[in-house]
């Protein structure tokens, strides 16, 4: 509760809330107020003199015209008129959804098919192809450079794993767990790039640089340079969303709901783990903590929770030492890390 | 997570993000709701900030022009909505300004410039000592630097939080407050209280 009652009129002209109440007063604040000056009402004089001096700052006023504002709202209009003129946006998703509805299945057995006749085809014709597949992982604390076969590179994040398959010519497809950014080379037959990611979403690409973070419950896409395709399967029913993501957009999906997120993103923020920095924005105790037990499988936490929220922003490199990293973070945020005894905590909820 | 996702679901949605929402799924009425209920602000703060109204009517109509066009890629959750379009047109105007320093003449009019008598006090200000007073106010307050009128002007026109106007100017939360506590004590200390009781009569 704030000390109202040693305020001085100054004090209280300085109080948000007060000015609230000066400024927007509404049934809740005016009543708050009220009631207060009726229990203190020795500060009536300095309350009165506060809300003089927050009413006392006014600024010169300038104002559109009612035909200035009309005018402006044309304008707006004329231009994006001019650029659906220019440039139709193509609008992928509804497209694709139309697509689905109008060819049943007939049509898309026809296709299948010609894929098949295809397919068919391309054996006769190439030499048996060889299903190639490999499986890499990172310990704790390591991080791994990989050279695909087909000649894309992988920067493999600690604590994941990666497998990747050539099944099918054409098919270029890797299974993610953990967090991995990839470069992948655009192959003249253009070939696909598949991440799956054991769950109901995959990431298509052509050639392009991107970050694929598949820890926990959550699954984050972060687009560098090209375009890739998003796959999502609704979690009940067959039905398969696509998306597009743009150079510096992100795509947040949550495994435990299906929900997903565009928006836009500092994409080089993202990806500073594979230049061996991280970039903290807001870092919180918290995001520190996670960190740790991501890329360290180290449990830690801090005695006092409301120490959690402690943000810095800045960078600091990544030192793959647990005990190092961590001593980065107690310097950065001043606080002691203790170990947490994750044992104790199996039985509850 | 079991009890973020409680909150989540029990949290009834405010008209704004209602607006905002039915604003991003292409509604044009909304979009037109969000014209009319802002652009004054917006106007208001653009020429306090550059004094050129020409080019913040340019601005402006880039402004919404682009918001419109990427209504789908703009985040679902939006705390406030004014506050979101200031800062925007904050950065255009900063940059457009910043591109065409060369060519632009210094103007005359001083930034977030302070009034300090409504006009329907005006009748009671007659004698001509309390008149010196309030023009010595005036000039106390407009002695400020720049960016502390702009956060005074922020915190009070456009009534954003103490946390809104530090993130809007990239200011810690601490200097707002300074500032503000600064412009009470000019407030304080150039006018006896009996003359601001005179002047500043509550205005209902």
């Amino acid at each position: 509760m704030q000390q109202y009652h040693l305020y001085t009129a100054r004090d209280f002209a300085l109080d948000e809330y007060f000015q609230e109440w000066v400024l927007r007063p509404d049934v809740k604040n005016t009543y708050y107020w009220d009631t207060w000056l009726k229990l203190h009402p020795e500060k009536k004089e300095a309350v009165n003199m506060a809300i003089q001096l927050v009413r006392s700052i006014h600024f010169r006023d300038y104002l559109m015209t009612a035909a200035q504002k009309e005018q402006l709202w044309e304008n707006i209009w004329d231009s994006i008129a001019a650029d659906d003129i220019a440039s139709p946006t193509p609008a992928p998703v509804p497209a694709v959804s139309r697509f689905s509805r109008i060819f049943s299945w007939k049509y898309a057995a026809a296709v299948l098919l010609f894929a098949f006749l295809g397919m068919l085809w391309l054996f006769m014709r190439t030499p048996p192809f060889r299903t190639v597949t490999a499986s890499v992982a990172t310990q704790p604390g390591q991080t791994k450079r990989l050279l695909l076969p087909d000649s894309s590179e992988v920067l493999l994040n600690a604590g994941s794993r990666l497998l990747y398959t050539q099944k099918e010519p054409l098919v270029r497809e890797v299974w993610l767990d953990g967090e991995a950014w990839f470069h992948v080379k655009h192959k003249e037959d253009n070939r696909s790039f598949i991440v799956h990611t054991y769950d109901h979403l995959s990431v298509e690409v052509l050639g392009t640089r991107f970050n694929v973070n598949n820890f926990g419950n959550k699954i984050a896409v972060v687009l560098q340079e090209g375009s890739i395709k998003l796959n999502i399967t609704e979690q009940q029913g067959q039905q398969t969303t696509q998306l597009y993501l743009r150079p510096g957009e992100i795509l947040r999906y949550d495994k435990t709901d299906g929900e997903y997120s565009k928006s836009k993103t500092d994409a080089e923020k993202v990806t500073a783990w594979t230049r061996g920095q991280l970039v903290m924005d807001e870092y919180t105790v918290a995001d520190a903590i996670l960190f740790m037990q991501q890329v360290f499988d180290r449990h830690v936490t801090v005695k006092d929770p409301r120490v959690l929220r402690y943000s810095v922003s800045g960078s600091m490199p990544i030192i793959y030492n647990a005990d190092t990293m961590l001593m980065q973070f107690e310097k950065a945020f001043n606080v002691r890390f203790s170990k947490r005894d994750d044992t104790n905590h199996v039985g509850e909820n | 997570m079991k009890a973020v996702q409680t909150i989540t679901a029990s949290h009834t949605v405010s008209p704004q993000e209602e607006l905002w929402n039915s604003f991003r799924q292409g509604s044009r009425d909304a979009f037109a709701r969000i014209y009319q209920e802002q652009v004054d602000n917006l106007y208001h703060y653009g020429v306090h900030l550059c004094g050129d109204e020409e080019l913040v009517r340019d601005c402006l109509q880039e402004l919404f022009h682009d918001l419109w066009q990427s209504r789908e890629h703009l985040a679902a959750q939006l705390l406030n909505i004014r506050y979101y379009l200031l800062s925007s047109l904050r950065r255009r105007l900063l940059r457009t300004l910043e591109r065409d320093r060369r060519f632009r003449a210094e103007t005359t009019e001083i930034p977030f410039d302070f009034e300090l008598i409504p006009s329907r006090e005006h009748a009671i200000i007659q004698d001509e000592k309390v008149q010196e007073q309030v023009k010595q106010l005036h000039a106390a307050l407009n002695a400020l630097p720049r960016r502390q009128r702009e956060a005074i002007y922020l915190r009070f026109f456009h009534e954003l939080s103490y946390q809104e106007v530090a993130d809007m100017m990239s200011m810690k939360v601490d200097s707002v407050y300074n500032i503000i506590s600064k412009a009470i004590s000019v407030l304080k200390k150039t006018l006896p209280p009996a003359v601001l009781l005179l002047l500043l009569q509550p205005g209902k």
